[in-house]
């Protein structure tokens, strides 16, 4: 029982530091800068050809979040960064699935060609 | 602890006092079967796990807003964190169910090429095989060509000699290789006009080709008489079976077996000179004497029947 009183002091004190610190630097700063980087890789990974969609989706979020941190409404901020986030690792799965899927495609025509060979050079 | 519960308690029972039915949201729903069927799809691999695993978080956190009639936004916001986490996870399996497939593909391919490579062993083998045998049938034919090539010029060697060696013999009648094999011409001196009866004159010709048949007993004579155009088709043809049989009669008295000849009476059929003249009527008017091969036999172009001769 005691040792609970002391927990419950010491979350009271931590808290009462937080408060103290959240005069700090926006917390939005960094999901923002997290979303900028999946976004930028994403657009290396030619996502932008393969997932327009989710593309187009991350660069909304990313600009609504930047414009939400300069209305200094952070949480709104960090929601519509992780959206774009989100949206730019969608981009990025969809580019390699396509990527893969494609690769295959062209296996599968490369084996048919060969088998197509194969059963000409049985007949001859 | 305690009192913290029951803050809650409060909180969630004015809550529900206010509103006991939650708004619909729709994107819960949506994104809440997208994550089942992503769960579903995903129970073969581990490669999405994270991402199932915080979309299902994202849906769980979601639902309980929404549950507890919390801010429609925040429903919301949760809700496309789940969607977008298992969208992403639906696209990793689909990339990794393509890498696997790549990686069968790829093996079949090793398979095929090794494949293609003995049918082609095999092949190469069979070709080889093939060139060798016809070669040899080549070879073979090649030197059959050459044995008959061989066999045909002793044999028209042969045949020189012989008509010469007869030529040199019937002093009195035209000897000549033709495909018929050696033929004799006896001119029409040897009868009269009209007459089938040999002349007296004939008598050293006979003489000659009776020695000849001596001289070669296992040779036979095909004598064919033949006239020129004057008169009947029925009559010439008469006349000529006569001549002829009258020269096989001539040899036969000279002990010759009458079964060494052959006699046919051609008529005016197969001339070799105009009929339009005196000169011409009489190169026509003759007896032509075949001389058989050896075994007896005639060459087949001899049956005058298959062949036709003009002048």
């Amino acid at each position: 029982m005691i040792t609970r009183l002391l927990k419950s002091a010491a979350v009271c004190g931590s808290m009462l530091i937080l408060v103290a610190c959240a005069t700090g630097p926006d917390p939005s700063v960094r999901p923002i800068a997290q979303a900028e980087s999946k976004i930028e890789t994403a657009e290396e990974s030619g996502a932008a050809r393969s997932s327009p969609e989710a593309m187009a989706s991350a660069r909304k979020h990313l600009a609504a979040a930047r414009a939400a941190a300069d209305e200094g409404e952070s949480e709104e901020a960090t929601r519509l960064a992780t959206k774009a986030r989100l949206d730019a690792e969608l981009a990025i799965a969809q580019a390699d699935s396509q990527e893969a899927q494609q690769a295959l495609e062209e296996l599968e025509d490369s084996l048919q060609a060969l088998r197509n060979e194969i059963s000409r050079n049985q007949s001859r | 602890m305690i009192r913290s519960i029951c803050i809650l308690s409060v909180f969630l029972f004015g809550l529900a006092g206010c509103a006991t039915t939650p708004e619909y949201v729709e994107a819960l729903d949506v994104a809440e079967s997208k994550v089942r069927s992503v769960r579903q799809m995903a129970n073969a691999t581990q490669v999405a796990e994270g991402e199932i695993e915080a979309a299902e978080e994202a849906l769980g956190r979601a639902r309980e807003i929404h549950k507890d009639n919390g801010n429609i936004a925040d429903v919301r916001y949760h809700a496309y964190l789940a969607q977008r986490h298992a969208e992403i996870a639906e696209s990793r399996i689909s990339a990794q169910q393509a890498q696997q497939a790549i990686e069968g593909a790829e093996q079949r391919r090793t398979e095929l090429l090794l494949r293609a490579r003995e049918t082609e062993a095999q092949r190469n083998e069979r070709l080889a095989e093939q060139k060798a045998a016809e070669a040899a049938v080549a070879r073979e034919r090649a030197e059959e060509a050459i044995d008959v090539a061989a066999a045909e010029r002793r044999r028209a060697e042969q045949a020189r000699r012989t008509a010469e060696a007869l030529a040199d013999e019937l002093q009195n009648v035209k000897a000549e290789q033709t495909e018929r094999g050696v033929v004799l011409t006896l001119s029409d001196v040897l009868f009269d006009t009209d007459e089938a009866e040999l002349k007296p004159g004939a008598g050293s010709a006979i003489a000659q080709l009776a020695e000849l048949l001596d001289e070669y007993p296992e040779r036979r004579l095909r004598i064919e008489g033949h006239t020129d155009s004057r008169g009947s088709d029925a009559y010439n043809r008469q006349l000529s079976r006569e001549r002829a049989a009258a020269i096989a009669d001539a040899l036969t008295s000279r002990g010759i077996n009458r079964n060494r000849l052959e006699t046919v009476g051609m008529g005016e059929a197969y001339p070799v000179a105009t009929n339009e003249t005196a000169a011409g009527r009489q190169q026509n008017r003759r007896v032509e004497i075949v001389i058989s091969e050896p075994d007896g036999d005639f060459p087949a172009v001899a049956d005058r029947t298959a062949v036709t001769r003009n002048p």
